[in-house]
């Protein structure tokens, strides 16, 4: 009897021991659950971070050439390809972890609730089809199919460009299904939608457009994608309105600022010493009397005109454009697609004949595109059609190669889509505009992609490709 | 402190009375046979532990309590003798005889079990007062080195009351720190080094064994390897550093000891930088560059330029750039101790102070330590022991280290240009109004001296260690005790960036508050018991809790409002962090020794864990054995006098440990900012609107804890009467189930998965060979003794997950990486310069610049063996010692080399600018056949820059291996007639000291080799990026006895 007595008091006053220890054990510093709102914030602000801040803006900027460093006198060697290692493994650790990764438990989590949150599960697929999107046109192939899934996956392969940018339309209809759900309106994330406040309309249009761009990126190398094209163009429902704009907003409080104006802040106290207007942007408004000009640029007071640099021509702040405080403002919200980005798209597909249309609606596409451009910058009307009356297509002779130019002039400020769509706007030689390698740069071909990162994926993964890669290697679109 | 002071007079008061009520002197010499004194005799009163030690005439004088009549002498190589203590009117000569002692030295061993030396059945070593208090270290890591084995220690920088770092027996981790424990007076304290999480700022802010006070320390056992330390479990898997402190003697008068130090310091080694070159760019001046590409000099005699401040000048250089621009630092080491004791108690109280200033502007240390070390003696059967230290420390000016900082200090020294004058620099760092003169245009072009005058780095810590201990004794076999320790401490810090800094105009800083709490008690019961005149058996059974609690607070805030208030409120953004957590061991352990006579020892322990960082896992609880033996074989052979003590042993032990608290289950974390590169604020809430961010560890549900199991033998040896002692060692250590993070790729979503990985094998010999070369014939006679170790460790990789080949220790800088690949050590891996079948340099035949491979294996990070030489020479009161470490093998990469030579500063960049340098190699045809290069480098600048680029570590590495004379020390002990004041002062040594005096020998240009990146919380090695320099040092020491 004794015995028992004293087994029992041992077994009671370890198992008690055990619940000692699994309290402290207890994290009191983080949670058990995260909703998909709380995660899709990380992964959107994240983005936009890292979209408008020194490791991609101001990297990616100088060496796409729509931006000057003016040499000597502004920021970081970039523009001659010397792009730093903790940029681009910065840039892949956004993508895959900080957006990429909370967006795949912000959609798991959407997906195993009761019922399923498909509102948020869509709004989160929407995003990452971005993001990767974005991943795969700096790095071409990438891990896409088998990434996220640690436990059971834990070296990703890489897969080829092409088959992720299908999968990512494949994505994109996904997430277009669940929009579709009943519950999808009630299920939304809207606080933390910093785009659309948990408009699913606008997130429905945004996921068409995505898709067309995507299209677009891959018709010329795989040309069967017209049809698609066609088909979205078609039946419309894409991005149709300005108030559609797909950005991420920043505001006046440290902290949310937009990150071109922090790195101003800080290294320069808020003044714009380090960017400069390149002639290959420049240039060309000039020669069109463009009235963005001096919403892109400022100028010294005492300078008559706007002079812009070549890429990595020394820059003279006494003298030389600048890009302006404008675009550069605290607020300044990051662009990722636009009404007029949209509008010079169609433009290209009917100029180009992908979908059937003609001339007369490219034209007219264009115009709309040239109008809403104008009025992002507040242009006002009457110089706004004083240039439109300038413009049009049906008088140039090639009319594909002046849509890609406006869309370089267009996208000067966004790098990524810049770079992208320079690259596709011609075979190897014929793009537009037609670019040489800045002074300074190392031999051999312009830049048409970065580096994978060592440290983040090609070391730790076995199955990542281990060959050395050069900066002027082409990706699967890029021909 | 109040209440301290009173206990501190108190006890003054006591000793006074002990002194003066209930004692008489004894003086007297100890002759040998040849009727010289023998000095450093132990003298004591029997059945007591009072006593004193003989000069070194043999002299000695001792206050013995009134009822003692005994007085029992020993000295090494002699025999113990009895003699009467007198009435103290006649001075005692007592004459020894020498003998072969059979060594009855005892070693405090794990939970502080002391043990006779010839018992062990592992290996263990000893550091005594006098390797301490010598050539004394600001930290007592520091005093180690080249003084024991297998025991390889690593300064992070050189700048005052930065950190150390200690291996021993090779890093058994793949990952985290390698330290061993240190344990107090029983009580496993912190020796942590934890980084501030504020991002992009690595400063050095020590190790916290650098707390400990080297004064207060009576002993310091080093003990290697998992056999030694298996009853401490988990905490020493990697080896634990057993200190006592110094107490008083029992029946001893109250006696001041005061040991003084003043020593000067200066930068070890100064690069050795060109001076014919002026800032600028490929040979054309230009102020955007801090550098040495510009023009030449002498061809600028007839040109003006603006020099950094504007004005117009004529270019000239300034040589003493480098060396102007460090002072002379110095060191202040005063500790003063009371001590005393009489039947019941014996009591010891410490003061010391540290002040340093290093050897740049505004660097200061400044460390305070109490001590009381108290024992009473209740009855016959109940003891107590109370220790108690506070440390309080305040450092300042703690440099910067690595990159992409604008508070880097390194780099900016270095790269000041030769035209710039260091003392114009000085005065000129800010205009009148307070505005700073850049030292160039670049956007992080700050003047070295705003950074020293501004931007500081400090720490400020109070801590508090120390036990309870009560022992009880029932009867004559059986005792119960209990040691309770405490070990708090709280560390505030603060790093600043001033208003006008380049790179961060707006100004900011990062404050972090660091609390820890540790509590330890151990409950032991020990039964010992002489079976029969042969057998002795001794069990032990005991229960341990160490309990553990860390909180982090943190704000780091950019944007101040107003210049120099570094509080949230004045800031545009401040982000928090909170952390906290806690983690409990309890444990089970027990212990069987059996001795037969002298001659034969045997010790079986258990230990059973339950960690609650493992609870949520199936691993909560685990044991694991140790088996230890030791044979003293000459105790069957006849007394000799050419192996005067012969003994071998043999022992194998596991350590199993667990993992960080919380770290087994999935967790979502709130966040407060987002990740902007250039150090940026970005903050949530965002618009309003929080964050929440995904693990970015995936957890093992099942973790395992971690095993190293150890099996060492080894032999001691004495010779011709204990003059040439041999004693080595051979271990093998194998850990397994390494918990680690594993980098996993970043597809994956996470950054690292924890795993129960791999084996690590590390085995070696050491060996200490300690040689009584000259033994004094008489008492004034020359004694020299050279006291030798010398390690070898090889490290090997056996597995990690099974499908990875190698493990990255530490990575994230262009390629270079420390790797610890499948079947090797770990290493350092970066790009190599390409070679040709013929082992030649290929060359690119358009630039005439080398070509390079991408992660490859540059060397082990490993020496092949460590060497420590100490002599020691002594005549009359005359001792002079020096020490020689000695390093072989290994690489080691400098970055503050990279920077010197792509900056165009060190002195080998200005060969060959003004003709053309061809690179002696070969060119690559296209058809795969090699040609010689003949292809000149377009200039030496992009020559340099390619060499030393990140993107080409092969540039930067060298061969690890040096030689440096560690210490010096030159003393005298006056003897007792000729002591001044000799009714009051009872001892007297003067003495000379110096401490990392000269690098004898090094392969590696510029820089100490033994500068290290890495804290001690790091596995990484061999790897030193813009480190603040090392310091050598020398002063003099005085130590009064009163």
């Amino acid at each position: 009897m004794k015995k028992i007595f004293y087994i029992s008091l041992a077994i009671l006053s370890l198992s008690s021991c055990k619940k000692t220890m699994e309290r402290i054990n207890t994290n009191p510093n983080a949670s058990e659950n995260a909703s998909p709102g709380l995660l899709f914030s990380n992964a959107a602000v994240n983005l936009g971070g890292l979209r408008a801040g020194g490791d991609m803006y101001a990297s990616l900027i100088l060496a796409a050439q729509t931006i000057s460093s003016g040499g000597d006198a502004g920021w970081g060697k970039a523009n001659v390809y010397d792009i730093s290692i903790y940029s681009t493994g910065n840039a892949w650790k956004t993508y895959y972890s900080s957006t990429g990764f909370n967006l795949k438990e912000a959609i798991r989590i959407a997906e195993e609730t009761t019922p399923v949150q498909s509102g948020a599960a869509a709004q989160c697929k929407i995003l990452l089809a971005e993001a990767m999107y974005e991943t795969t046109v700096i790095w071409g192939d990438i891990p896409y199919t088998e990434a996220w899934q640690a436990k059971t996956i834990p070296y990703p392969k890489f897969d080829r460009q092409e088959d992720v940018l299908n999968s990512l339309l494949a994505l994109l209809d996904e997430a277009l299904g669940q929009l579709d759900d009943p519950d999808a309106n009630s299920t939304a994330i809207t606080a933390q939608d910093y785009f659309y406040s948990g408009n699913l309309d606008n997130w429905r249009a945004l996921a068409n457009s995505l898709k067309f761009r995507i299209l677009m990126l891959m018709v010329d190398k795989d040309p069967s994608k017209a049809t698609a094209i066609q088909q979205l163009v078609s039946n419309g429902g894409m991005i149709s309105d300005a108030e559609q704009d797909f950005m991420l907003p920043f505001n006046e409080k440290a902290g949310n600022q937009n990150p071109k104006y922090a790195l101003l802040s800080q290294y320069a106290g808020g003044a714009n010493i380090f960017f400069f207007a390149n002639t290959t942007v420049l240039n060309p408004m000039k020669a069109q009397n463009d009235p963005r000009i001096p919403y892109y640029f400022d100028k010294p007071d005492t300078i008559p005109d706007y002079i812009g640099v070549l890429t990595e021509e020394t820059a003279n702040p006494d003298v030389t454009a600048s890009i302006s405080m404008l675009l550069y403002r605290p607020d300044a919200p990051e662009v990722i697609f636009s009404y007029q980005e949209q509008l010079f798209l169609e433009a290209e597909a009917y100029a180009r004949g992908l979908t059937p249309g003609g001339m007369s609606l490219a034209d007219e596409k264009y115009k709309q595109a040239l109008t809403a451009a104008c009025n992002y910058y507040g242009v006002d009307s009457l110089s706004r059609e004083a240039f439109l009356a300038s413009k049009s297509l049906l008088t140039v002779t090639d009319p594909v190669a002046e849509i890609h130019l406006q869309q370089w002039i267009d996208l000067m400020d966004r790098p990524i889509e810049a770079f992208t769509n320079w690259r596709r706007s011609g075979p190897d030689g014929s793009e537009v505009p037609n670019l040489s390698l800045p002074l300074g740069a190392p031999a051999g071909p312009l830049m048409r992609r970065w580096i994978y990162p060592l440290a983040e994926e090609i070391s730790p993964n076995v199955n990542a490709p281990k060959e050395g890669q050069q900066v002027y290697d082409k990706m699967w679109f890029d021909l | 402190m109040k209440k301290l002071l009173l206990t501190f007079a108190v006890f003054l008061w006591a000793g006074l009375q002990i002194a003066l009520a209930q004692s008489r002197p004894v003086r007297g010499q100890v002759l040998d046979e040849n009727g010289e004194g023998v000095p450093g005799a132990s003298v004591q009163v029997k059945g007591t532990t009072s006593g004193t030690i003989t000069d070194v005439d043999g002299n000695f004088s001792l206050d013995v309590p009134d009822d003692a009549t005994t007085l029992v002498i020993t000295a090494i190589g002699y025999g113990s003798q009895e003699v009467n203590a007198g009435d103290g009117d006649n001075a005692l000569a007592v004459n020894l005889t020498t003998t072969s002692t059979a060594l009855s030295e005892t070693i405090i061993t794990a939970l502080g079990i002391r043990r006779s030396e010839k018992s062990l059945g592992y290996s263990a070593q000893k550091v005594g007062t006098d390797q301490l208090e010598n050539a004394r270290a600001n930290n007592v890591v520091d005093a180690l080195a080249g003084k024991v084995a297998g025991v390889r220690v690593n300064s992070q920088s050189g700048g005052v009351g930065g950190s150390s770092k200690i291996i021993i027996r090779g890093s058994s981790s793949l990952s985290g720190s390698s330290q061993p424990l240190f344990v107090i007076d029983g009580v496993p304290i912190s020796n942590s080094s934890q980084a501030s999480t504020s991002s992009g700022l690595s400063v050095d802010y020590g190790n916290r064994a650098g707390d400990i006070n080297p004064d207060d320390i009576e002993t310091m056992t080093v003990l290697k390897g998992p056999a030694a330390t298996a009853q401490y479990g988990s905490l020493a898997k990697d080896g634990a550093i057993i200190i006592t402190t110094k107490r008083g003697t029992k029946n001893s008068p109250l006696s001041i000891s005061i040991n003084s130090s003043f020593r000067v310091d200066n930068i070890l080694l100064l690069p050795s930088l060109q001076s014919e070159y002026a800032q600028g760019i490929y040979g054309i001046y230009n102020l955007r560059y801090a550098n040495g590409w510009g023009p030449k000099i002498s061809e600028m005699k007839n040109t003006k330029v603006p020099d950094y401040l504007g004005r117009s000048v004529t270019l000239q250089a300034y040589p003493d750039n480098a060396k102007n621009f460090f002072q002379t630092g110095n060191t202040w080491m005063n500790d003063i101790a009371v001590s005393g004791g009489d039947e019941k108690n014996d009591y010891r109280i410490g003061f010391g102070a540290l002040n340093s200033k290093g050897i740049v502007l505004n660097q200061t240390l400044k460390r305070y330590n109490l001590s009381a070390n108290i024992g009473h003696r209740f009855s016959d059967k109940v003891s107590s022991r109370f220790t108690f230290n506070y440390a309080n420390s305040d450092a300042n000016g703690r440099p910067v280290q690595s990159s992409n900082n604008p508070s880097v200090l390194t780099s900016s020294v270095y790269s000041i240009p030769v035209t710039v004058d260091v003392e114009d620099l000085k005065k000129n760092y800010q205009d009148e109004f307070g505005v700073q003169n850049n030292l160039t245009t670049d956007k992080t072009g700050n003047n070295p001296f705003w950074i020293l005058n501004k931007n500081l780095n400090g720490n400020k810590l109070d801590r508090f260690y120390g036990s309870a201990y009560l022992d009880y004794t029932p009867t004559d076999w059986l005792t119960v005790s209990n040691n309770f320790g405490y070990d708090i401490y709280n560390e505030d810090r603060l790093a600043v960036v001033r208003q006008g800094t380049a790179g961060d105009l707006k100004g900011s800083y990062a404050a972090v508050s660091l609390f820890q709490q540790r509590f330890n008690n151990d409950l032991m019961i020990t039964g010992q018991k002489n079976l029969n005149d042969d057998w002795n058996l001794k069990v032990m059974v005991g229960n341990n809790i160490l309990d553990r609690k860390l909180s982090t607070d943190q704000v780091i805030a950019s944007g101040l409002y107003q210049d120099s208030l570094f509080r949230p409120a004045n800031a545009e953004t401040a982000q928090p962090l909170q952390a906290q957590s806690q983690s409990r061991l309890v444990s089970l352990y027990g212990e069987i020794s059996a001795s037969y006579k002298d001659m034969l020892y045997l010790t079986v322990t258990g230990r059973n864990d339950w960690s609650s960082a493992l609870v949520y896992t199936g691993n909560y609880s685990y044991f694991y054995p140790s088996i230890t033996g030791s044979f003293v074989f000459t105790e069957l052979m006849d007394r000799n006098s050419i192996l005067s003590f012969g003994k071998v042993r043999a022992s194998y032990a596991q350590v199993g440990s667990d993992t960080d608290p919380y770290s087994t289950l999935p967790y979502f974390n709130p966040v407060a900012s987002y990740f902007l590169q250039y150090s940026l604020p970005g903050q949530f809430p965002f618009n309003g609107q929080g964050a929440f961010s995904a693990q970015r560890v995936l957890p093992e549900g099942n973790l395992k804890p971690q095993l190293a199991g150890s099996f060492e033998i080894g032999t001691d040896l004495r010779f011709f009467n204990e003059r040439v002692n041999l004693d080595v060692t051979y271990y093998n250590t194998k850990t397994r189930n390494q918990i680690i993070n594993l980098d996993v790729p970043l597809s994956t979503g996470y950054f690292a998965k924890q795993i129960n990985a791999g084996q690590i094998t590390n085995q070696g010999i050491e060996a200490i060979l300690n040689i009584a070369a000259l033994r004094p014939a008489s008492r004034n006679g020359f004694a020299w003794n050279i006291l030798a170790n010398i390690a070898h460790n090889k490290q090997t990789v056996d597995e990690l997950d099974g499908t990875l080949e190698y493990y990255a220790v530490q990575s994230g800088w262009s390629g270079l990486q420390i790797k610890a690949p499948v079947g090797g050590s770990f290493a350092l891996y970066g790009t190599k310069w390409r070679r040709s079948p013929d082992g030649q340099f290929v060359i690119n035949p358009n630039t005439g610049l080398r070509e390079v491979d991408n992660d490859k294996y540059l060397g082990d990070i490993n020496p092949d063996f460590m060497l420590g030489i100490n002599n020691r020479f002594s005549y009359k009161g005359f001792s002079l010692g020096f020490l020689i470490d000695i390093r072989q093998g290994g690489v080691f990469f400098s970055g503050t080399v990279a920077n010197l030579r792509a900056s165009g500063m060190a002195e080998e960049t200005a060969e060959y600018r003004d003709g053309s340098f061809i690179d002696k190699g070969v060119n690559q045809l296209a058809d795969g056949s090699y040609q010689p290069n003949e292809t000149p480098v377009q200039s030496m600048q992009d020559f340099w820059a390619h060499y030393s680029s990140a993107a080409s570590t092969e540039g930067s590495v060298f061969d690890a291996s040096f030689v440096k004379l560690r210490e010096v020390t030159l003393s005298y002990a006056f003897p007792q007639n000729y002591t001044p004041f000799k009714n009051v002062i009872k001892g007297l040594e003067i003495g000379l000291e110096a401490r990392n005096l000269w690098l004898i020998k090094s392969f590696v240009p510029h820089v100490d080799p033994e500068l290290s990146y890495f804290g001690s919380g790091s596995a990484g090695d061999g790897v030193e990026f813009n480190s603040f320099p090392s310091t050598k040092s020398y002063g003099v020491n005085l130590k009064v006895k009163l």
